[in-house]
């Protein structure tokens, strides 16, 4: 209440106020949407400094163009290294989950720069004790870390395909070409989100074995590098492609080839996991990295509070 | 006034005459731009010593380059009569608790402080029996064999000043020892560190907590913004504070009468009166006591509580690192 | 602004708490807590172990545990998160997160807490203004000094306007100024708004100048629960305490303390300076007065005796 007075004399008043504490008394936003705010702190963390995001997207960029260029000038020239359903491929169309071979490495590294070391590096820093004293549930902190990581990583395995596949429409030439082409776009858009989900859920897993970001980025690393190339060289002893779907980036690049009815002709070197072996593994990645995710930050909760 | 039992520094049995214990001479030092200490000069001779200052005034640096972990950019510092960064013997007879809290989470009490006590140079055969000597007498006696992963503050705490005591030295710097230490540890610890004074040692102990100093000793040395402020004993300290004048403060049953029998004298500055109480302010305190027995005597007031709101070391250390001049009691 | 006062009888009390029991395995954390504590500032005191931080732990509902436990009236089995909207939670150590400037670090929890966006930024500029932060509130809170720190906890754990706020160790590694500066920040708030205030810490002076109830944990329990006069006054040799006071001389302790004897009184050295003396019946302070006035000393401090905090907690602790 502000101070205010009357002078005996007839002057007007004056007042005072009270610039200090408030109460607050609004409405507050509904338990479900927690999780947002969440979001959105991961994807503003991600975007400061260089490192994090900013030169992997520009990479990301850098690649989408490089990639772009030989489909519009190679559009009519075959792709003698895939096949589909017994026909050879052109160019245009081959580059489209071509591309998925080389996205991933960025949506490797967006991964390694934030999510593999993040749950880590909450626990670290005393961020669980900051979340959960308020009315914040481990399901909305898993949700919001594992949207806001994915988000992260869409920029490398959605955005540059989309626009690749996009551009596939706009090169095609008549009517009779749009369609196949426009049905090309959701596909790409669903190897994005779910390869972005997995890259992201697993890498947060990882995030949340240790209170060392660098360990567990370690940990990040070695399963997607070393683990995934020794899967590759046991499906290439035994060969049986579909074991190589272990590897992820693998997986991302069967689900595509998968869904693409793209398929390559023994003598092309690297092996291919077929599309329900890619689909599985990568499910079956997400699935239990989120159990693990959740068990983990469970734990975490409890754990944070007090010392004494 | 703080509230602690007042038990400050009982005389150690026997002072260095001769050679101080700590000698620094014109010492400075400096990180590059950062300044850490400015032409300090500081000898202890023996006894308890707080060492003061805000965060930021250079305690640390000092602290360090006694022990020998800096040296200084100029000046000279010296412990019993060697520069400790140069001579392993000055520092085999130093003994410093750290403020950090990085000891080796996988080790287990016992055996870390076996560790230290060799690398303080106690023989390996006796290692590991002192060092369980030194933690039971920090109170761990359960907590030997157990990781110190597990460790709360406290034990920490204690873990880490059994360490300093364990090759017993001669000169112990204890940095913020008693943090995180619950209020019946606190008792145990400081009695230690009495006893270690006592016996010869030298205390030097640096914390922010103001009353736990004045539960050690009265003997301090106040470092501001590089410098040393003030040294000395606390309360002629104070009296050299005459920016601010001595309070008293009188709680009786007739304040106002009191009052009266004291405005006369010219050493009073202000007088101000509560319900049940006065509180004057005075630039002579001996003439001010003097006075006020006289008149509780003629007039025959029934004083129930006679106390100088402002000559502790929490008034003393606001008066003279320029806080606002308001009373600390308490 | 005339402050909201919590005092009320028909307020709900800050904590109800009825057999209130934890274990994890062997080790008894709360066993059978039963209390109801009101108050505008409570000190919570206890060694290591006494169940301060399971206590918490139970109140916000993070913790399973068995008998009942009622924050504000609500029951932190089933209403946890509505009670976590209305607690505020200054942790002990470091809590922020990465990159963070304060302004942000306020509003992402007050967002987090369920205010909306603009609402939010609003109230944490206004934290941080009130915690006394306003020249560096654009900084990361990584590069902040200790004193930064502690007030940046202390704003983030106001920002969603709490009723109740829980400081752990509020002025760890504060130096006296920032440390005063904080009690009164401190103290200032149950007037401004009327929000009570559970202070957990080891600092028995910090208790002394700001709470005005205590509440002492030992071993899983709750041993003392009242103000801090009840727990000066609960010695066992209270009363017999009315006539014995705690003087000090300016010089010749020993021909005083002599002097005193001779007039009829027990006198007892406390070194260096202090004398703990027993007046005989039917005699007051004056006593000292004259007898030192026929000496020719000067009495240079007079209280009535009385433990000190210290020796109070060590009673009622050593008493478990």
């Amino acid at each position: 209440m502000p101070l205010s007075g009357q002078h005996p004399a007839g002057r007007a008043a004056a007042a005072i106020h009270d610039l200090g504490y408030k109460r607050y008394l609004g409405n507050r936003r509904p338990q479900s949407t927690r999780w947002r705010v969440l979001v959105k702190n991961v994807v503003t963390t991600s975007w400061r400094g260089w490192w994090r995001m900013k030169m992997w997207v520009i990479g990301c960029a850098v690649t989408t163009v490089a990639i772009g260029v030989p489909m519009y000038i190679s559009r009519d020239r075959i792709f003698e290294e895939l096949v589909r359903r017994g026909m050879t491929v052109r160019w245009s169309d081959a580059l489209l989950p071509l591309s998925f071979r080389f996205f991933p490495w960025f949506a490797f590294i967006l991964a390694a720069a934030g999510a593999a070391g993040a749950v880590a590096r909450d626990l670290r820093a005393g961020a669980f004790e900051f979340y959960f004293s308020r009315p914040v549930r481990p399901i909305d902190y898993v949700l919001g870390k594992v949207v806001g990581s994915a988000m992260v990583v869409s920029t490398a395995l959605l955005a540059g395909p989309f626009l690749l596949s996009l551009f596939r429409v706009g090169l095609a030439r008549d009517l009779d070409e749009v369609l196949p082409a426009l049905a090309l776009v959701p596909r790409m858009l669903l190897v994005g989100m779910l390869g972005s989900v997995a890259y992201a859920v697993v890498a947060l897993a990882f995030s949340s074995m240790s209170t060392r970001p660098r360990i567990t980025t370690a940990m990040w690393a070695a399963f997607y590098l070393l683990f995934g190339s020794i899967a590759e060289g046991l499906a290439f002893a035994l060969r049986t492609p579909d074991l190589a779907a272990i590897s992820l980036p693998r997986a991302v690049e069967g689900f595509a080839f998968g869904l693409f009815q793209v398929s390559v002709p023994p003598g092309f070197g690297r092996l291919t996991p077929g599309i329900a072996a890619s689909y599985g593994a990568l499910l079956a990645y997400t699935a239990v990295g989120l159990i693990v995710l959740q068990i983990r930050v469970k734990r975490a909760e409890r754990a944070g509070l007090g010392g004494g | 006034m703080a509230d602690v039992a007042v038990q400050p520094a009982v005389e150690p049995a026997v002072k260095q005459a001769t050679q101080a214990v700590v000698q620094i001479d014109g010492c400075s030092k400096w990180y590059g731009h950062v300044l850490g200490v400015s032409e300090v000069s500081w000898t202890v001779r023996g006894g308890i010593v707080g060492l003061l200052g805000p965060n930021g005034a250079g305690k640390s640096t000092l602290m360090k380059m006694i022990v020998g972990l800096l040296r200084p950019t100029r000046g000279r510092v010296a412990v019993f009569g060697q520069e400790p960064s140069r001579s392993p013997d000055a520092r085999r007879r130093i003994g410093y608790c750290p403020e950090h809290e990085n000891l080796y989470d996988e080790l287990t009490a016992l055996e870390w402080v076996t560790c230290m006590a060799q690398l303080s140079g106690v023989p390996r055969a006796r290692a590991r029996a002192d060092a369980e000597r030194a933690l039971v007498e920090m109170g761990l006696q359960e907590s030997l064999k157990r990781r110190v992963r597990g460790f709360s503050k406290g034990m920490r705490q204690r873990t880490k000043l059994a360490q300093c005591l364990v090759h017993d030295p001669q000169l112990l710097i204890l940095d913020e020892p008693l943090t995180g230490v619950d209020p019946i540890a606190r008792a145990e610890i400081v009695d230690r560190i009495q006893d270690a004074a006592a016996s010869g040692k030298t205390v030097i102990v640096s914390s922010h907590v103001l009353y736990e100093i004045e539960a050690l000793t009265e003997e301090i040395i106040v470092i501001y913004r590089g410098q040393v402020l003030a040294e000395g004993n606390i309360y002629e300290i104070r009296t050299l504070i005459d920016k601010h004048p001595h309070r008293i403060r009188i709680e009786c049953d007739r304040p106002r009468e009191l009052g009266e029998g004291l405005a006369g004298e010219d050493h009073v500055v202000t007088l101000a009166f509560e319900r049940a109480a006065v509180v004057v302010e005075t630039a002579e305190p001996d003439r001010c006591y003097d006075r006020i027995g006289k008149v509780v005597l003629e007039r025959k007031i029934h004083v129930r509580g006679l106390t100088s709101p402002d000559n502790n070391l929490g008034a003393v250390f606001d008066y003279l690192t320029g806080g606002t001049a308001r009373s600390v009691g308490g | 602004m005339p402050p909201v006062v919590v005092a009320s009888p028909h307020a709900p009390a800050l904590l109800e708490l009825r057999g209130v029991q934890k274990s994890y395995g062997n080790v008894h954390a709360l066993v059978g807590v039963t209390a109801e504590i009101r108050g505008e500032v409570i000190g919570l005191l206890g060694p290591n172990g006494a169940g301060k931080s399971t206590l918490l732990k139970c109140m916000l509902g993070l913790t399973p545990h068995a008998g009942e436990a009622r924050v504000l009236g609500l029951s932190a089995e089933s209403e946890s998160f509505r009670i976590r909207d209305r607690v505020g939670y200054m942790p002990e150590q470091d809590s922020y997160l990465a990159d963070l400037t304060a302004v942000e670090l306020c509003a992402f929890a007050a967002e987090l807490s369920g205010l909306p966006r603009s609402e939010a930024m609003q109230r944490a500029h206004a934290a941080l203004y009130y915690a006394g932060l306003e020249e560096k509130r654009y900084l990361k809170v990584e590069g902040y000094s200790t004193g930064m720190k502690q007030r940046v906890k202390l704003a983030q754990a106001l920002v969603h306007d709490p009723e109740l706020l829980f400081l752990d160790e509020p002025t760890n590694g504060l130096d006296p100024r920032a440390r005063e500066e904080m009690l009164e920040l401190i103290l200032d708030l149950p007037q401004r708004r009327g929000c009570a205030i559970i202070l957990s810490t080891h600092l028995l002076p910090d208790v002394d100048r700001i709470c005005d109830q205590v509440v002492i944990m030992h071993r899983g329990n709750i041993r003392f629960h009242g103000t801090i006069e009840d727990l000066r006054r609960g010695g066992p040799v209270a009363d017999a305490r009315a006539h014995v006071y705690d003087v000090e001389i300016k010089s010749g302790e020993d021909e005083f303390a002599a002097v005193l004897a001779r007039a009829g009184c027990e006198v007892e050295r406390k070194p260096p300076r202090r004398l703990v003396v027993r007046l005989p019946e039917g005699t007051d302070s004056t006593l000292l007065f004259q007898q030192a006035s026929a000496i020719d000393a000067q009495i240079r401090h007079l209280e009535p005796n009385q433990d000190s905090l210290e020796e109070a907690f060590m009673r009622v602790v050593g008493e478990a």
